[in-house]
């Protein structure tokens, strides 16, 4: 049936966010050392005199991070399932993941419009880098939000729909977002947007919601759609 | 089990406090020759590691859990206590 | 696609439709529970947190005796400013809280309601202490100049991740308070063991997590930074 093939491909989306933006930022030179807000105007200038590089690698990451949008349509398609008729959470979760995409899209293309034009002052250069890189690790209230309210929803349905774990894990998940915004506090160190416990653990983070999510949906729409369990599912009741 | 709280939850209560009370004294002492330091970090850190175990087989009833729990509990507290003896006591060049 | 017994209703998206009754239906097995070798306080779930909390905790921590290698006199200075006998009390207060929640979890399983109210009550009052006097800590540290200072050298480094470590910690005793508190509200309900086994158990088990890391962070920060 189109809807579940449909909704399989969103499910897979989830991994999908992870791998190719990955791609793109190991293109870009983002990772596996991203510029920091210790580096020196001379290696953010530097970093983005390879603009070709940069603008292809940043292109196709910006293209990796929107594939987030059908993995949030799915698990808001889930989160109705679980609600019922007043889908206040799944609706939160439709929100707040949109915001989480937007999050991550600006402040790429920002750093894509910097390596449009690599002669510009070096001063301006580092100040759109910072723009660029505060914006893409503070704004944790959206991601935050989204996966409480997943968290709050799979705990709360009788019909364990989805797995437990899975909600607790979101609540791990918001947790870790938490340090992010010390990196308007820091210039070097753990806290500071580079820091292992802002920049790595973030990433680290919601790679894992997008692949939990991404496969726990995915076994879930299998299973919903299998006439076999359907049926135990029914006679059980 | 509807009785009331075990004599060894109790147990363990007191003997957290008593621990305590020791790490508090170990670490108010000023440290009286170079290699002291070291030792009495490390004596502190174990009599944590050691505190924060049976706060979880006794408090959190680990000790009624399936092993695989309590083993990656201990193996929490090993890897957190070793960790921090070893950053603590090896000499800082 | 659609279960057998769903009540189609046409003016709502499949995704609305109710099924029949299904609130009032068992969940629906779709595997033989495993039978397990003991009893997982509160469920497994909550494990995954717990122990993945524990764990950024605990990375924390190492980062800080980490940066402690490149100048532990200055944390041994900083770290003297801390007022010690404020961080052993608080741990002795959570110590007290932890015991009381026991006693309660075992006074909550033996049906003896006021006793298990009164018992969580004094915890919560144990969170409370816990959180003045950390409030004078914080207030007393700031007083005297030391902030979570932006530049991570010697004792502005300490003071990071004094502030950062306690801070966070904070916010777990007011998640553990609030947590203390909807268990008060199901015990005022008088709600059986039977029906809240799991969720008490949790709210304690997360409890017991507050108190563990706070032993972990004294012995770190106050303690062994001193000595």
């Amino acid at each position: 049936m189109l809807t579940n093939r449909i909704l399989v491909l969103c499910a897979w989306a989830g991994p999908a966010t992870v791998v190719v933006a990955m791609i793109g930022w190991l293109i870009a030179g983002v990772l596996p050392v991203p510029l920091g807000s210790e580096s020196s105007v001379e290696a953010v200038v530097s970093f983005y005199s390879h603009d070709t590089r940069v603008i292809a690698g940043l292109v196709i990451s910006t293209i990796g991070v929107s594939l987030v949008f059908p993995l949030i349509a799915v698990i808001a398609v889930y989160m109705v399932r679980m609600e019922g008729r007043t889908p206040i959470l799944a609706f939160l979760q439709l929100i707040t993941g949109a915001a989480t995409g937007v999050c991550l899209l600006l402040p790429l293309l920002l750093m894509t419009t910097i390596a449009f034009r690599p002669d510009r002052s070096p001063e301006l250069t580092m100040t759109l880098n910072d723009i660029a890189w505060l914006l893409f690790i503070t704004p944790i209230a959206p991601f935050m939000i989204q996966n409480v309210a997943i968290g709050v929803a799979i705990l709360n349905d009788k019909r364990q729909t989805l797995p437990r774990w899975v909600g607790y894990v979101n609540f791990w998940i918001a947790f870790s977002f938490i340090p992010d915004p010390l990196a308007f506090f820091f210039h070097s160190g753990p806290f500071a947007w580079r820091g292992i416990f802002i920049f790595w653990l973030a990433l680290t983070t919601y790679s894992v919601f997008l692949v939990v999510m991404g496969l726990t949906l995915r076994k879930a729409i299998r299973e919903s759609a299998d006439p076999d369990v359907s049926a135990v599912a029914a006679a059980a009741a | 089990m509807n009785g009331a709280v075990p004599r060894r939850v109790t147990a363990v209560f007191a003997g957290l406090v008593v621990a305590t009370c020791i790490t508090w004294w170990l670490g108010s002492r000023s440290s009286l020759t170079g290699n002291g330091l070291g030792l009495a970090a490390a004596l502190t850190v174990l009599i944590a590691s050691a505190k924060i175990y049976f706060i979880g087989r006794d408090f959190m009833e680990l000790r009624s859990a399936p092993s695989v729990l309590r083993a990656a509990f201990t193996v929490w507290v090993g890897v957190v206590a070793v960790a921090a003896i070893a950053l603590v006591v090896v000499p800082t060049s | 696609m659609t279960h057998p017994q769903v009540r189609v209703d046409p003016d709502l998206p499949e995704f609305l439709w109710d099924s029949d009754g299904a609130d009032a239906a068992p969940p629906p097995a779709r595997r033989p529970a495993k039978a397990r070798d003991g009893h997982i306080p509160g469920e497994a779930g909550l494990w995954i947190f717990i122990l993945g909390d524990m764990t950024l905790f605990a990375a924390i921590l190492i980062a800080f005796l980490w940066e402690r290698r490149s100048d532990p006199v200055v944390f041994e200075q900083s770290a003297h400013q801390l007022i010690q006998p404020i961080g052993a009390v608080n741990t002795l207060v959570l110590l007290l809280s932890s015991y009381l929640v026991v006693c309660a979890i075992f006074a909550h399983r033996g049906g003896r309601y006021p006793q298990a109210r009164r018992l969580v009550a004094g915890a919560v009052s144990c969170a409370a202490v816990f959180a003045g006097l950390k409030a004078f800590e914080y207030y007393s540290a700031i007083s005297s100049g030391h902030t979570p200072s932006g530049h991570m050298q010697g004792s502005g480094t300490f003071f990071t991740f004094y502030f950062v470590l306690t801070g966070l910690h904070l916010l777990h005793v007011i998640v553990g308070t609030a947590l203390l508190l909807v268990w008060q509200a199901m015990l005022k309900r008088r709600r059986s063991w039977t029906g809240s086994q799991k969720v008490a158990e949790g709210i304690a088990s997360y409890w017991h997590m507050v108190d563990l890391l706070w032993v972990a962070i004294f012995t770190l920060v106050y303690l062994v930074s001193a000595e």
